[in-house]
């Protein structure tokens, strides 16, 4: 192999007979896609997709344009009309994402992982929001090699990304966790292998996620973020134990949380699979496909409504043939169960001090299980370099049999640990720096990839993660009882991969224009619950400067535990204090320092580049008609606000009428503002301005995000429409969110208006007009 | 021997005083001044790693660390792409490329003086496990080559290179080692463009 004579070895040739036939084909198939895209034979859309549904993702300054501070500039990739998707250059570096069913990993395939990272990507593996391995930087060249690497251990990527069924996620603590019902570990994983490739998920108009819990209180699984969600439960009939789930359908995060629906209190575990899949055919048959803002299945089931819903798939699920992969693995379920070594590797005790015994106090959970123990380690960021992942791989195989599970906090975690061993295992993880404490505690803080590497980033949510992770485990909070448990999760916009909603503390990325610079800012959402599976959505409360964010985490916790009564929650903290009143202390930290005073403030955490461009010179008449926006658009913010303190403390209907039409009011408002960019004698008549706002805004798709185009519109379109129509409370809360996020894009959409204008000082509404710029990369 | 992806790494001397944010500033100013040659993509901020790869400049064909992984600080250079036709010219390639990014760091006014890398010794690192592996035979199939090339690197010293007994899994590593040399030196040596 070494001698230049012999024929190269390839991995192909190499992992032939190792990799399941099936496997195989399906990568060789994506290679050959990848050649006929090379060749123009296959259009760049439908070659996304197919990159897609094999994990391989973009990723940002792809489109071969980057931001250096100054100017945007021209990355000059090689071959740079070749795309592996629209405005998606080939050569540029993307992201590959790794299925990992409920989380499971084994030494060996520790093992692979760490080689290809080291190999393909910069040595660093990421554990996501959903259980998933990321690796960055990329390059698709090297994807079909690494695909087969990792099949050989038995690894999908297929369906990582795409719209299809994503991974199937479960507690990391299934199997030994103290409250389940039982093991939900081999319902996940055949739930996962069922529909992997299955035909009737490869016609989804987006994603659908799945996701399992062993009971109902703790938040482990998440099942109420989902698209669908399943709870373990028992039930005694005719004397004998059955197990099953309770289902949930239709929820789901990103820009419009929904909370998940019942759909049904027990389902068998002989009818989990044909009622997921009646649920997934109905999906593909009536969910939207057009409109991709519109096409989860929350949208689905909201639309026809739970009733209606569950009739279609109840008489779906009749005329399905019965399948012996339904459940014929069930005789095997226990198959899963996972066992400790038979002994101790190590058990001498060993004197470790008071740092093991503060790592002992946050990271090790008792086991139901007598004498066992399981241990997270607490990655920053989720990030671990490729050698850890590499020696970890031995402690796992030598202190447990040979099994780890990622969590969707971002970690790892080792079961069935002897007890006796817990002063060996530290003394292992010591030396490969993976022992730091405060594992899912206030200093473990998540966040999405943001602008480090995400296409759709706003601000830097790691770069704020990795501030407030050290300024917090500084102060050592993580062993503080008052706030130990509380969570803070980042998201760099607001399409929450962090799930930053059901966070205590969450913060999504915006930026706001402060005299004429950008200045990268943090919306503030308090008062999610992370409990009891995700139950409640946090709220907006503004947007504050990205550097004043650690200021402003020090002064809720602070006020915290100084005003708390009764051992009350963080959560209940805020409910009972009320939304003005917080709402007011966040206001004080809004300001910034003039830019000659701190540029700082004008760039992001972790970032040198200044988030604005310099110095502007803008004509004066454009000055004023953009300072009259932003006026206006902190009028509407203001109505927004005073929508959501009506229903705060009484939900009778008037309050719910009262909220729904200062809601309304907030996102006209907003579209007034912006429509003074244009006309600034616009009339006050709602009919007007949404009639302008229509011709001058969104026709021209001057309003379009790039990512969401023109949803954030339709918001107003429809919630004028129904003005005059009965308003439930359920109504009242979306038109709030749906408000808050029209005022969001009306923020951005008068930035790109500004940033287009800096570049040519002529009138900024034509010059845009006439070139259809959508957005201003930066 | 012929391998496309390869790293070398140069050790930071003891008494570094630096705070690794100050590299985040150089990169992305080298990135908008095109101050190295190829093309330069983005930084990569990993300080929160322990043990990490730190801060990264992301080229297309190198990805540049001021890295902590085992083995100590020092500038990790992973060759992804290149020329060169053959494989000494390809690992000559990448030390001119690493000691460029060496000098020009340490000559950069915010960090003169606070740091100052070893150019008398390197590692290289294949970071391709199918063609050249953890093993006795991949040593003895990159030897020669590392061993002429250490030759154009070091003129006229006596050079050693030797195998990192490491865990056989993780990349097979030659340790070069020459007397202590400057990088200012080593880059006159391989035609830098310094
Ligand atoms: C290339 C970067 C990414 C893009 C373009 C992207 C896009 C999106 C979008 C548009 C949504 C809203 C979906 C909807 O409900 O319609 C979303 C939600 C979400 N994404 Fe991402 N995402 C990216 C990276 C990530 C990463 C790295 C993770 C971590 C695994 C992640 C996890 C999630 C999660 C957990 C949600 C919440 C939605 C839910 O479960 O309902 N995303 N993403
Ligand atoms: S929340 Fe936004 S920035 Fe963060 S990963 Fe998701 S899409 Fe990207």
């Amino acid at each position: 192999m070494l001698n230049g004579n012999q024929p190269k070895s390839t991995w192909k040739a190499n992992l032939g007979d190792i990799i399941p036939l099936h496997l195989a084909q399906e990568i060789d198939e994506f290679e050959t896609q990848m050649e006929l895209r090379r060749q123009g034979k296959v259009d760049e859309k439908v070659f996304a997709e197919m990159r897609l549904r094999r994990g391989a993702y973009g990723q940002r300054y792809d489109n071969g344009r980057r931001h250096d501070g100054e100017k945007s500039q021209d990355i000059p990739f090689p071959n740079v009309e070749l795309t592996k998707g629209p405005d998606t250059k080939w050569e540029a570096p993307g992201m590959q994402r790794i299925k990992i069913p409920y989380g499971g990993l084994n030494g060996e395939q520790m093992d692979v992982l760490a080689d290809i990272a080291e190999e393909y990507s910069d040595s660093i593996l990421h554990i996501t929001t959903r259980q998933d391995i990321q690796l960055h930087f990329i390059s698709l060249d090297d994807t079909p090699d690494m695909h087969r690497r990792l099949a050989a251990v038995d690894i999908t990527t297929r369906e990582a990304c795409g719209n299809s069924v994503r991974n199937v996620t479960a507690c990391p603590l299934a199997g030994i966790c103290r409250d389940e019902a039982f093991d939900v570990t081999g319902y996940a994983n055949e739930t996962a292998h069922y529909f992997l490739g299955h035909r009737d998920v490869q016609d989804f108009g987006r994603k659908f996620k799945v996701a399992f819990s062993g009971c109902a209180q703790h938040p482990c699984g998440l099942t109420s973020m989902h698209d669908l969600g399943l709870i373990a439960k028992t039930r005694v009939v005719n004397g004998v134990e059955q197990k099953g789930f309770e289902m949930y359908v239709g929820g789901g995060l990103g820009a419009v949380p929904h909370l998940a629906k019942l759909f049904d209190e027990f389902v068998p575990a002989e009818e989990l699979l044909p009622l997921s899949q009646a649920i997934a055919r109905i999906y593909a048959r009536y969910g939207e496909k057009r409109n991709r803002n519109k096409a989860r299945i929350k949208f689905l089931v909201s639309k026809l409504g739970l009733e209606e819903f569950r009739r279609l798939v109840l008489e779906e699920r009749q005329t399905l043939e019965n399948d012996p992969d339904w459940t014929n693995w069930i005789e095997h379920i226990e198959s899963y169960n996972e066992a400790a070594l038979p002994e101790p590797a190590f058990g001498e005790p060993i004197e470790l001090g008071e740092a093991f015994e503060q790592w002992q106090s946050t990271n090790v959970y008792r086991q139901r299980q007598a004498g066992f123990v399981a241990v997270t380690l607490a990655l920053p960021l989720g990030d671990i370099t490729s050698l850890q992942m590499r020696r970890l791989a031995d402690i796992t195989r030598r202190f447990t049999g040979d099994t780890a599970r990622t969590t969707v906090e971002q970690n790892i975690l080792l079961r069935w640990i002897h007890e006796a061993d817990l002063p060996a295992l530290y003394q292992a993880l010591r030396e490969i720096n993976l022992h730091a404490s405060g594992a899912q505690s206030i200093v473990d803080v998540t966040a999405c990839p943001g602008t480090d590497t995400c296409k759709l980033g706003i601000a830097s949510s790691r770069g704020l993660g990795g501030e407030l992770c050290e300024r917090l485990a500084n102060k050592n909070l993580q062993y503080n009882e008052a706030v130990r448990d509380i969570r803070i999760k980042i998201s760099g916009c607001f399409n929450s991969c962090s799930q930053h909603t059901v966070a205590e503390i969450g913060f999504f990325g915006s930026s706001r224009n402060i005299n004429g610079f950008r200045v990268p800012h943090f919306q503030v959402i308090l008062g999610g619950e992370w409990d009891n599976n995700a139950a409640h959505y946090g709220q907006t409360f503004g947007a504050v400067p990205s550097k004043r964010v650690p200021e402003v985490v020090d002064h809720l916790l602070t006020l915290y535990m100084e005003e708390r009564q009764n051992g009350e929650k963080f959560r209940e903290y805020i409910a009972r204090r009320g939304k003005k009143a917080i709402k007011a202390e966040i206001d004080r930290f809004t300001s910034v320092p003039s830019y000659n005073e701190d540029h700082s403030y004008y760039a992001d955490w972790a970032d040198a580049r200044e988030f604005t461009i310099g110095d502007i010179g803008v004509g004066e008449c454009a000055g004023e008609v953009v300072s009259l926006t932003d006026f206006g658009i902190a009028l509407a913010e203001g109505l927004q606000f005073e929508a959501q303190v009506a229903i705060e403390k009484t939900t009778d209907q008037t309050s719910v009428d009262n909220a729904a039409r200062l809601a309304l009011e907030a996102m006209v408002s907003a579209a007034q503002a912006l429509i003074k960019v244009e006309n600034i004698d616009v009339s006050n008549d709602p009919a007007v301005i949404v009639d302008e706002f229509k011709t001058r805004f969104y026709d021209t798709e001057l309003f379009f995000d790039p990512y969401a185009k023109g949803k954030f519109a339709h918001y107003l379109f429809n919630a004028y429409e129904h003005r005059d129509k009965p308003k439930t409370l359920d109504i009242a809360l979306r038109l709030i969110e749906e408000a808050g996020l029209f005022i969001e894009a009306s923020h951005a959409c008068n930035e790109r208006l500004q940033a287009a204008q800096l570049i040519a000082p002529v009138n900024p509404f034509t010059e845009l007009l006439s070139r259809k710029v959508t957005a201003v990369s930066a | 021997m012929n391998i496309e992806r390869f790293c070398v790494k140069f050790l930071a001397r003891p008494g570094t005083t630096l705070d690794d944010a100050v590299f985040i500033e150089v990169f992305h100013e080298w990135i908008r001044r095109h101050t190295l040659p190829g093309i330069l993509l983005d930084v990569a901020d990993y300080r929160h790693v322990p043990d990490g790869p730190g801060i990264m400049l992301i080229t297309h064909e190198i990805n540049f660390a001021m890295d902590y992984s085992e083995g100590g600080f020092g500038l990790l250079a992973q060759r992804k792409l290149g020329q060169g036709t053959t494989q000494q010219e390809r690992i000559l390639e990448l030390v001119r490329a690493t000691v460029t990014f060496g000098a020009l760091l340490e000559a950069d006014p915010r960090v003169a003086g606070q740091l100052s890398l070893e150019g008398g010794a390197f590692q290289f690192l294949s970071n391709d496990r199918l063609a050249l592996p953890n093993t006795a035979d991949g040593f003895a199939a990159i030897r020669p080559d590392l061993e002429a090339t250490a030759a154009v690197i070091y003129p006229g010293q006596a050079v050693s290179v030797a195998r990192l007994d490491n865990d056989p899994r993780d990349r097979l590593t030659l340790v070069v080692q020459a007397g202590t040399v400057d990088m200012q030196t080593v880059a006159g040596a391989v035609g830098a463009l310094v």
